[in-house]
C-alpha cells in the first residue's frame, strides 16, 4: 500500500477522494495542481521509483474510453477501453507499462461519474450492438479494489446498461467485492497467467497460480462468467513442458464451461517500450534474448514465434473449443 | 557517493564534523569537503551560486553514481525552530513550475512544501518554507541524477515568534542537533543510489574488452548492453573475456558475446 499520496487540489474535496484518505489514514498527503508535475518530468527512474510508488489522486479531462487497438477483442465487433488507474501495484518484468510510463507511481482517477457517462454515451451510439468495454489495459482493475472501489461503482452501470460487455482483467485476488454483487453474464473476469518458471523470475508480488485459481473457483462457483489470459507467453528452454503443466492445473480446477474466452499471444512490444525497459532492467533476461522487429515491434522471430504459438494453440484446444480461443496476432 | 551542497559554511560544519570531511586543498572555485564517498560543497548564498556550485560538483565527481542532498536553513510560520523537514515539492517564487522530490520509503521526518526566494523573507507562506537556494539546487541536480536520488532537508532557523538572523554558532548548532536523522536519512539515500550504481557498467570492465579489439561508436554501446547482461546472469565477465580471448575482430567478439548472452537468457 502506497505510503504518500499526491492529490490534485481540483479533487481534493471530492468525497471519492475524501473516502480514499480514511481508508488510507497513515498515508502522506501532498497537494499538487496536476498530476502531470508529478507524473510525467523525464528525470525519474521508473526502477527506483518501484520500490516505493505513490498513489496520485487526480481527474481526467477527456478521452475517458477509447476505442481498442486492432485485434484487442473477444468477440465483440465495438471495443473500448478505459482507465481509471495508470500503473499496477503488481512489477511484472515484461509488461509495457515500464517503458510507457516515466514514473511508476499509481495514477487514479477518481471522477468515476464522467466514466460512466461517456460508457452510457458510447452505449447509446450502438444501442442495437453490443459493447465491449476493458478495463485492464493501462492497470489491474481488482489489485486495488478495498482503495479504489472500482467495482462496487462500476457494476451496477454495466447491469443497467442492457449492451454493455465488461471484461475485468486481473492478476489479483481480490474478489470479495465481486462476490457481493450479482452475477453478470456481460462481464467476464479474466486472470492472467504465465507458467510457474515465468511466474517466479517475471511476476513479482502478483499472488500464486494457485492463489488466483482460488480465486476463480469462487468465482467460478457463484456462477460468474471467466476469461483465461495466456498473454505473454514468454520463451524459455522448458516452456512447452511448463506451459502443459500451467493448463493442467487449471484445467483440474476450472471447469472449461465457465470460461468465456480463452486468448493467447507471444512475448512482444512496441519497440520505443522495449528499448526504455531494456534500459532499465539491461540484466534482464526476457530482454535479452534474441529478438526480431516486425512493423515497430520487437518480438521473437517468425519462427519461434509461429512454434510457440502453434504448441500453446495445440495445447490449449485440448482443454477448450475453438469457439472461445481468441489469438493474438502482429 | 552523496554529494551534499549547503549554502554557508556553518550550515556544513555539523555535516564536516559528523563524517569528519577533510578540506580538499587543491584551488577549487567552491569549498570542498571530502571523505571517501561523501562530500560537501559550499556554495555561498543564493540561487546562482547554489547552481553553480551543483552544476560544479556533477563535473567534478562521478555523477552517474551519485545521490544528492541541499541541506540548510529555512523559515516557516508555525514550524518550531530545530524542527527538520523534507521538501516534498519546491518552487522558484513567482514561477508556477514546481518539483517534486520522490519521498523515501517509511520516512518519519515532516514533509513540507518549500518555495525559494531571490533575497531574504520578512513574511511567511501559510504552509511553505522560505529559502532561497532548493529550487535552484533541485532544477540543477535533477539533471545529474534521477528525482529519486535528489532531496533537500531544511531546519526551520525562524518563524513568526522567532524572527531570521545570522548567528552562525548557532544555526550550526540547530542543524547538528538533528545530525543523527540527517546522516540515517542520506545512508537510506546511499542505499538507493547503490542501487541505481548497479544498473550501470563499471568503466573498467567495458576497458578490459575495448582494449582487445577497435570498437566503432556503435559497437561500443552494443558492448556495453551485451556485457550488462552478462554480468547480471552470474556469467562471469572473466569467463566472457576468456571466451573471446583469441579474437581480434570487434564484430566477432559481439557476435560471440551475443550468442552466448542468448544461450543464458533462455534459461529462466
Amino acid at each position: 500500500m502506497a505510503d504518500t499520496i499526491y492529490i490534485e487540489n481540483a479533487v481534493r474535496n471530492h468525497p471519492r477522494s475524501t473516502a480514499i484518505l480514511q481508508r488510507m489514514p497513515k498515508a502522506r498527503v501532498i497537494n499538487i495542481e496536476r498530476y502531470g508535475e508529478v507524473f510525467n518530468p523525464k528525470s525519474q527512474n521508473f526502477r527506483l521509483q518501484k520500490n516505493n510508488p505513490a498513489l496520485i489522486l487526480a481527474r481526467k479531462h477527456a478521452g475517458y474510453s477509447l476505442p481498442a487497438p486492432d485485434g484487442y477483442n473477444i468477440g465483440g465487433h465495438n471495443n473500448y477501453y478505459f482507465s481509471h488507474m495508470l500503473n499496477c501495484v503488481y512489477d511484472c518484468r515484461y509488461c509495457f507499462l515500464q517503458g510507457m510510463y516515466r514514473s511508476a507511481h499509481q495514477v487514479l482517477f477518481v471522477n468515476y461519474e464522467d466514466f460512466i457517462a461517456d460508457i452510457e454515451q458510447i452505449c447509446q451510439q450502438h444501442s442495437d450492438e453490443p459493447v465491449w468495454f476493458f478495463s485492464g489495459y493501462d492497470c489491474d482493475s481488482l489489485a486495488y479494489e478495498p482503495i479504489t472501489h472500482f467495482i462496487d461503482e462500476h457494476l451496477p452501470v454495466f447491469q443497467r446498461i442492457d449492451n454493455a460487455h465488461l471484461e475485468i482483467r486481473t492478476k489479483s485476488t481480490q474478489v470479495r467485492q465481486l462476490l457481493q454483487h450479482p452475477v453478470n453474464q456481460r462481464v467476464v473476469v479474466a486472470f492472467s497467467f504465465t507458467d510457474e518458471v515465468t511466474h517466479r523470475h517475471s511476476e513479482h508480488q502478483v499472488p500464486s497460480i494457485d492463489k488466483r485459481l482460488d480465486a476463480m473457483g469462487k468465482l467460478a462457483a457463484a456462477g460468474w462468467r471467466l476469461g483465461l489470459r495466456f498473454d505473454p507467453v514468454v520463451y524459455h528452454v522448458n516452456y512447452q513442458a511448463e506451459f502443459e503443466r500451467l493448463l493442467m492445473r487449471i484445467f483440474q480446477r476450472i471447469d472449461a464451461a465457465s470460461l468465456h474466452s480463452v486468448s493467447l499471444g507471444s512475448f512482444r512490444l512496441p519497440k520505443q517500450n522495449f528499448k526504455t525497459m531494456h534500459e532499465l532492467y539491461p540484466e534482464e533476461k526476457i530482454f535479452n534474448q534474441a529478438f526480431s522487429r516486425h512493423q515497430g515491434m520487437i518480438g521473437y522471430a517468425a519462427e519461434r514465434e509461429q512454434a510457440m504459438m502453434g504448441f500453446c494453440e495445440q495445447a490449449l484446444l485440448q482443454y477448450i473449443p475453438d469457439s472461445i480461443f481468441y489469438p493474438c496476432h502482429w | 557517493m552523496l554529494i551534499c551542497c549547503c549554502a554557508l559554511h556553518c550550515e556544513a560544519k555539523p555535516l564536516i564534523d559528523h563524517y569528519r570531511l577533510q578540506k580538499l586543498h587543491a584551488e577549487h572555485p567552491f569549498d570542498v569537503y571530502r571523505q571517501q564517498n561523501i562530500a560537501v560543497v559550499v556554495s555561498g548564498i543564493g540561487a546562482l551560486n547554489m547552481a553553480a556550485a551543483t552544476a560544479w560538483a556533477a563535473a567534478f565527481f562521478e555523477p552517474a553514481r551519485a545521490c544528492w542532498i541541499n541541506l540548510g536553513v529555512a523559515g516557516h510560520q508555525s514550524l518550531a525552530v530545530g524542527e527538520l523537514v523534507v521538501a516534498s515539492q519546491i518552487s522558484q517564487a513567482g514561477d508556477n513550475h514546481s518539483i517534486y522530490p520522490v519521498p523515501l520509503p517509511k520516512l518519519r521526518l515532516a514533509l513540507k512544501p518549500v518555495i525559494s526566494h531571490a533575497q531574504p523573507q520578512s513574511s511567511y507562506h501559510d504552509d511553505a518554507l522560505c529559502d532561497m537556494e532548493a529550487y535552484a539546487f533541485i532544477h540543477s541536480a535533477s539533471r545529474f541524477a534521477p528525482l529519486e536520488l535528489c532531496h533537500s532537508l531544511k531546519i526551520i532557523s525562524d518563524n513568526a515568534q522567532h524572527k531570521p538572523h545570522r548567528d552562525k554558532a548557532a544555526i550550526s548548532q540547530l542543524i547538528h542537533a538533528r545530525i543523527d536523522a540527517i546522516a540515517g536519512f542520506a545512508a537510506q539515500l546511499m542505499d538507493l543510489a547503490l542501487q541505481h550504481a548497479r544498473q550501470k557498467l563499471p568503466a573498467e570492465q567495458l576497458q578490459r574488452f575495448l582494449a582487445l579489439a577497435h570498437f566503432t561508436q556503435t559497437q561500443q554501446i552494443q558492448l556495453k548492453k551485451l556485457l550488462l547482461g552478462l554480468r547480471q546472469h552470474d556469467y562471469s565477465l572473466d569467463q566472457s573475456l576468456q571466451s573471446i580471448d583469441r579474437m581480434v575482430d570487434s564484430r566477432q567478439i559481439l557476435r560471440q558475446l551475443e550468442q552466448q548472452l542468448h544461450r543464458q537468457s533462455e534459461q529462466l
